[in-house]
């Protein structure tokens, strides 16, 4: 199912330790998430330089969300003052 | 008819010297997720604002495009933050970002099949029934094809307009690094997208990146980078084949240059969309030869 796959995907974008086991053993370990034997042979077609290339930008882009508050008040700046 | 128009990405740090430049910035656009939560005076703000410069809403969190419902929660809030400043229109991505209770943190490039469509189509309905108008939906970059699909990424865009009647913002980096990273032809996706759906354009920059183990490079959409020459090439050939007035937003995260030098990539912009107008006239007479034939 697709709610299936988006959630072990979600996992391996987010879970380094995961995403290096599915690497060595993708179709067993996408079978042990729920995955049915046609969807784990699909998944486990993935470039695995793709899938660590996309789990490094996701680390970098949290930790860059977490380093940066970009919500600031609009109400600060001169436009807000009502004329 | 209105003509095109070419604006910028609100961000905090620039907020002083867009203040200072308006005339020369036609439109911004605020990402909505920093204000959802925001009091009543920052609404207020806000909403002056849009009243002095036509301002677009940008969603990233709602994950419209995944398989799971999208929170009712989370739309009351922006129904809140949309109905309180009366913004020209507003947007989110065709990505999922939570699934199964895992908060991904970015856009995810869900599985392209039926299924993704018809839940898609399905949150769009239910947000455009809470906030009261649908959003335009954007195309994500990603660094790896989602898998399991059954749709390349042009048919899947294609379906879900026609299953939701979403419209689209087309962001022409994410195609760019898309089409740069997997192969593909921009200009025939560009071909096979329904147009005259765009109504809002993203441009912006990135870099390459070598591939963890150093096996291949990627184009990665970082938004830190001044606009990619051949982003500028596309900008001109939607100007060419597409007949509403376009607006274009220039999106920058981070590195920012003086403020003069990002108007100097708006006022580039404007030179590529007047490039691609001068030629439509070419490029639709060649379409409609081509067609006789």
């Amino acid at each position: 199912m697709q709610a299936d796959v988006e959630r072990l995907l979600a996992r391996l974008l987010t879970d380094r330790e995961l995403r290096e086991r599915f690497i060595a053993d993708p179709t067993r370990i996408a079978i042990a998430e729920g995955l049915s034997a046609e969807e784990a042979e699909l998944i486990a077609r993935m470039p695995v330089q793709d899938l660590r290339a996309a789990g490094r930008s996701y680390e970098h882009k949290r930790k860059a969300k977490g380093e940066v508050a970009r919500r600031t008040w609009f109400a600060r700046w001169p436009w807000a003052r009502r004329p | 008819m209105r003509n095109d128009r070419v604006g910028l990405g609100w961000r905090p740090e620039l907020a002083a010297g867009i203040f200072e430049a308006l005339d020369r910035i036609d439109v911004l656009e605020v990402i909505a997720d920093d204000h959802v939560e925001a009091g009543r005076r920052d609404r207020e703000a806000l909403k002056h604002l849009a009243r002095r410069v036509p301002v677009h809403l940008h969603g990233i969190g709602l994950g419209l495009a995944g398989a799971e419902e999208v929170s009712t929660k989370r739309l009351d809030l922006f129904a809140r933050l949309i109905n309180g400043v009366e913004p020209e229109a507003w947007s989110e991505h065709l990505a999922f970002v939570r699934a199964g209770g895992v908060e991904i943190g970015h856009l995810a490039a869900a599985p392209r099949t039926a299924a993704s469509v018809a839940g898609a189509a399905r949150n769009l309905r239910k947000a455009a029934g809470i906030v009261g108008t649908m959003p335009m939906m954007e195309n994500i970059a990603t660094l790896v094809e989602p898998p399991c699909s059954t749709l390349g990424e042009a048919a899947w865009i294609v379906d879900i307009d026609a299953a939701s009647g979403c419209g689209l913002l087309l962001d022409l980096h994410n195609l760019y690094a898309n089409a740069t990273n997997f192969g593909f032809d921009p200009l025939q996706f560009l071909a096979e997208i329904p147009l005259a759906r765009v109504g809002c354009i993203h441009i912006a920059g990135g870099r390459w990146v070598d591939a963890p183990d150093g096996s291949r490079r990627y184009w990665l959409d970082d938004h830190l980078h001044d606009v990619a020459d051949p982003v500028y090439d596309l900008l001109s050939e939607v100007a060419a084949r597409a007949l509403q007035p376009l607006t274009v937003i220039l999106e920058r995260d981070g590195a920012y240059p003086p403020l003069p030098a990002m108007l100097a990539e708006l006022d580039r912009a404007r030179a590529a969309l007047a490039a691609g107008r001068r030629r439509r006239g070419t490029v639709l007479g060649a379409a409609a030869v081509t067609h006789a034939g």
